[in-house]
């Protein structure tokens, strides 16, 4: 007898967004297996860090601006989380720092167990907030990636002399 | 756990021997390098600190400067692959931004050689690339290679044809210049060369041949001799305008290329080919090929012409010779008629002069006669006649011509057919053949004539082709004098061609029977065995006209096959024949074990049993025909014996070699000759 795949529940593979979210995460499990984390997050790194720059480039645009203040950051932190899915909310802005807190990752389910990851949303975060205001101190406080049961990010543009702590980047502005 | 601490770089280096570096993040000079890392980046002595890594590294168009830009402005690492400009080695590259205690940024860069990892990975896409370049590698040489057996096969076909083709053919260049124009695939071909001085189209072929006339003549100022002292260009532009003016319409010759031809070594003549010369190789060798059919051509042609030339001398000499010797008569004996002219008293032997005169004058018409005989041009006046009867008329002349120590023996078969042949040529033919049988034996011996009715063969035409299959008349002149050698037997009918001593013969006798045989419509053998003798077998056409004699007695009496039984030996010296009659006899039916001799044959009559034995007469060795075939009735009572002879069955017996009631075929036999031999002697018993 013939099987009509749409009828049956629940729908059995990946749509598109699952799919692209499941490729990320095993390409991020091997290479983190492959190179260790350490090495993995750097490639992230480099790979947010891009992101960052054209995600910037499109915020500034759109704010009709080519330098964002503290809201439109914190406001453009959001609504890109939101537009992925990330479902990012702010907890805290002030002159000093904006804290952003998630009840879901963007990439669901599938960052559990890949630390490496998270590296994306600092570098992203970081770059846009280090490009529009001089300086960033991205910190990842807690985290799905590891096992959290939510993610709390928290970007703060004062400029302090202490080194950052483990879960702790530093962002600078580009010195073009 | 951890406690702040305040260490250098220097001291964690010194201990880790790490491979890092502190750059300046605008100038990109290096602050610091561990020797490790001064060693992979191949950097000047620790002296020289003014370096710039950008020095060190390939800037991968920009890559590089955008990667340090962006390690610039982050704590945590960034990481890339790099190029080492000394030797392109890759590298990895992961850096951040550091910020001294004074406040001043750099840039923190680890190095790393090429991890085990991604050197596999690499020598794992090397070994991909590379093996899919010898995929494409093979896919083309084995394009290239069956493309190479396809030329092969075109090139030997035409090679092939063109070795088999006969030079003395007329169109033996054109024949040549198809075949290797289809060999090499080219759409139109022409030879030029040159015929009585003339530059000329010696042959064309393909799709521009019926524009050219084959011997038209080209103007080339300077001719041959000019054109090979051009460039291949100039020459292929020689020619081209050389063949435009003869050609019947416009055309288009540009893609001609030009190939001398050596003939003899000698560049002799060109091949022109239209198309172009990728193919040049396989077009060499085929432009090879044709110059050697070409040098062929001109030997065999010199040849022909010297062949020609040698008859031709050897003929004058011959004629020379004999009518020197007729004239050295005719003029001494006229010049003593003349001394005796005047005087009475010596008429009688005026008159013996001038009869000797006459004789000579005869002589000298017989040898023209002999001449044209030979030429197959004498006037010939053919009657219908039964060659019985002209033996027997001839009989007393034939006896006084071989002597008393000959004992000559003329035998006319009964019912012999009639034959259409000129009298006079035939008796001078028998003439010449037994006095010629009188000449092999000076000792005496036995001479014997006969006539016989014979059936000529398809299968006997097929093997000699100026043999038509029919019914013929035979007559045979067998002797038991020296007999022949294989070498005298072959040049026996050419003219001048004589084993008899000077003045003995002219060598004319046996040629002027074959001429005469030869224009009767006839045929003629030559069997000879040295010291055994010889018989010469004259077949003259059989003439229905008028003849009433029963021809159903030479009738096929059997099909071309037969369902004969019987277990034959066959023994025979001659392998061809031994072969032939082999093949006839399993033809017919009959299970054969053959033997080359009659030692060979004694062993097979030991351990087998046969129902006939087919033998030779003369065989080698110690056991001839006929003690083989005591032999034969001694091992084997009941064996039917038929011999077989290139003599005829009265010569065997006159000559003594048998027994006069013993079964003989005469060869050649048909077919027919022996099935119905073997027939008859199968039914009746043994003698």
């Amino acid at each position: 007898m013939k099987l009509d795949l749409e009828k049956v529940e629940p729908i059995p593979g990946f749509d598109k967004d699952e799919f692209m979210r499941t490729l990320i995460r095993e390409l991020a499990g091997i290479l983190e297996d492959t190179v260790g984390v350490q090495e993995a997050s750097a490639y992230v790194n480099h790979v947010g860090l891009l992101i960052g720059r054209a995600l910037n480039r499109d915020y500034r645009a759109a704010c009709a601006t080519d330098r964002l203040d503290q809201e439109q950051i914190a406001s453009a932190l959001v609504h890109l989380k939101k537009r992925i899915d990330g479902g990012f909310s702010i907890e805290q802005v002030d002159d000093d720092m904006i804290i952003l807190v998630n009840s879901a990752c963007p990439f669901g389910d599938k960052v559990v167990g890949r630390p490496s990851l998270c590296r994306m949303t600092a570098n992203v975060f970081g770059h846009i907030a280090a490009e529009n205001m001089g300086y960033a101190r991205v910190g990842i406080k807690e985290a799905f990636a590891r096992g959290d049961t939510r993610c709390r990010v928290s970007v703060s543009f004062r400029h302090l002399q202490t080194e950052p702590a483990a879960d702790e980047t530093d962002f600078f502005g580009s010195l073009a | 756990m951890t406690h702040p601490l305040s260490l250098s770089l220097p001291e964690v280096i010194a201990l880790t021997d790490e491979a890092v570096i502190v750059l300046d993040v605008q100038s990109h000079e290096l602050k610091f390098a561990s020797a490790r890392a001064r060693d992979m980046l191949d950097a000047p002595a620790e002296a020289d600190n003014t370096i710039r890594l950008t020095d060190l590294l390939d800037p991968d168009d920009g890559r590089l400067l955008r990667f340090l830009g962006d390690a610039a402005t982050v704590s945590s690492p960034l990481i890339a692959r790099v190029r080492r400009r000394s030797d392109g080695a890759v590298l990895t590259m992961k850096g951040h931004r550091v910020t001294s205690a004074e406040g001043d940024p750099s840039i923190l860069i680890a190095l790393k050689g090429n991890t085990e990892l991604s050197r596999r990975f690499r020598l794992l896409a090397e070994k991909i690339a590379a093996l899919d370049g010898e995929i494409v590698q093979r896919r083309a040489a084995q394009e290239q290679l069956s493309q190479n057996a396809a030329t092969l096969q075109r090139m030997l076909i035409a090679v092939r044809q063109m070795s088999e083709i006969d030079t003395k053919d007329a169109a033996h260049l054109q024949d040549a210049l198809d075949a290797l124009r289809i060999g090499c695939q080219r759409p139109s071909a022409f030879i030029i060369g040159v015929e009585a001085g003339r530059l000329i189209v010696m042959a064309t072929s393909g799709a521009l041949a019926p524009l050219f006339e084959t011997g038209s003549q080209l103007d080339v100022p300077g001719g041959l001799t000019h054109l090979l002292d051009l460039s291949e260009t100039d020459c292929a532009e020689a020619l081209r305008g050389a063949l435009l003016k003869v050609a019947r319409n416009t055309c288009d010759l540009t893609g001609l290329t030009v190939w001398p031809l050596h003939i003899l070594m000698l560049p002799k003549a060109f091949l022109l080919l239209e198309g172009g010369i990728e193919s040049g190789d396989e077009a060499s060798i085929l432009v090879e090929t044709l110059s050697s059919l070409m040098s062929r051509a001109s030997i065999e042609a010199d040849l022909r012409h010297s062949q020609k030339l040698q008859a031709i001398g050897e003929l004058t000499g011959g004629i020379a010779h004999d009518f020197n010797n007729i004239l050295a008569v005719v003029l001494g004996n006229a010049e003593l008629a003349l001394d005796h002219a005047t005087d009475p008293d010596t008429m009688p032997l005026l008159a013996e002069l001038i009869g000797d005169i006459r004789d000579a004058a005869l002589r000298g018409a017989t040898l023209t006669s002999r001449l044209l005989s030979f030429a197959r041009k004498q006037t010939l006046r053919p009657e219908i006649l039964s060659l019985n009867t002209v033996l027997r008329d001839l009989a007393p002349l034939l006896r006084r011509a071989t002597g008393a120590m000959i004992d000559t023996e003329i035998v006319g078969a009964g019912g012999l057919w009639k034959t259409r042949l000129d009298r006079g040529q035939f008796e001078t033919a028998l003439l010449n053949l037994t006095v010629n049988a009188r000449d092999a034996m000076p000792n005496g011996g036995r001479l014997t004539i006969e006539t016989a009715n014979t059936r000529l063969d398809a299968e006997y035409a097929a093997q000699h082709s100026e043999v038509r299959p029919g019914q013929y008349v035979m007559v045979a002149v067998s002797d038991t004098g020296t007999g022949m050698s294989l070498d005298v037997i072959r040049e026996a009918f050419t003219p001048f061609f004589t084993t008899k001593g000077v003045g003995q013969g002219s060598g004319l006798g046996l040629s002027m029977v074959f001429g005469f045989v030869k224009q009767s419509g006839g045929h003629v053998k030559i069997y000879s065995e040295l010291s055994h003798g010889t018989a010469v077998k004259m077949y003259f056409p059989r003439e229905l006209t008028n003849d009433n004699t029963e021809t159903d007695l030479m009738a096929p009496a059997f099909g071309h096959r037969s369902s004969a039984q019987g277990h034959i030996l066959l023994v025979e010296d001659d392998p061809a024949l031994l072969r032939q009659a082999e093949r006839t006899l399993r033809v017919l039916g009959y299970t054969v074990d053959t033997a080359l001799s009659g030692e060979e044959a004694v062993v097979l009559l030991r351990s087998t049993r046969f129902d006939i034995l087919l033998t030779d007469v003369v065989l080698p060795g110690g056991i001839n025909g006929a003690r083989l075939a005591a032999e034969a009735r001694s091992l084997s009572p009941g064996i039917k014996v038929l011999f077989m002879s290139g003599y005829t069955e009265n010569a065997i017996v006159h000559h003594g070699q048998l027994d006069p009631d013993v079964e003989l075929l005469s060869k050649p036999f048909t077919r027919d000759d022996l099935a119905r031999r073997l027939r008859v002697i199968a039914k009746a018993d043994q003698r």
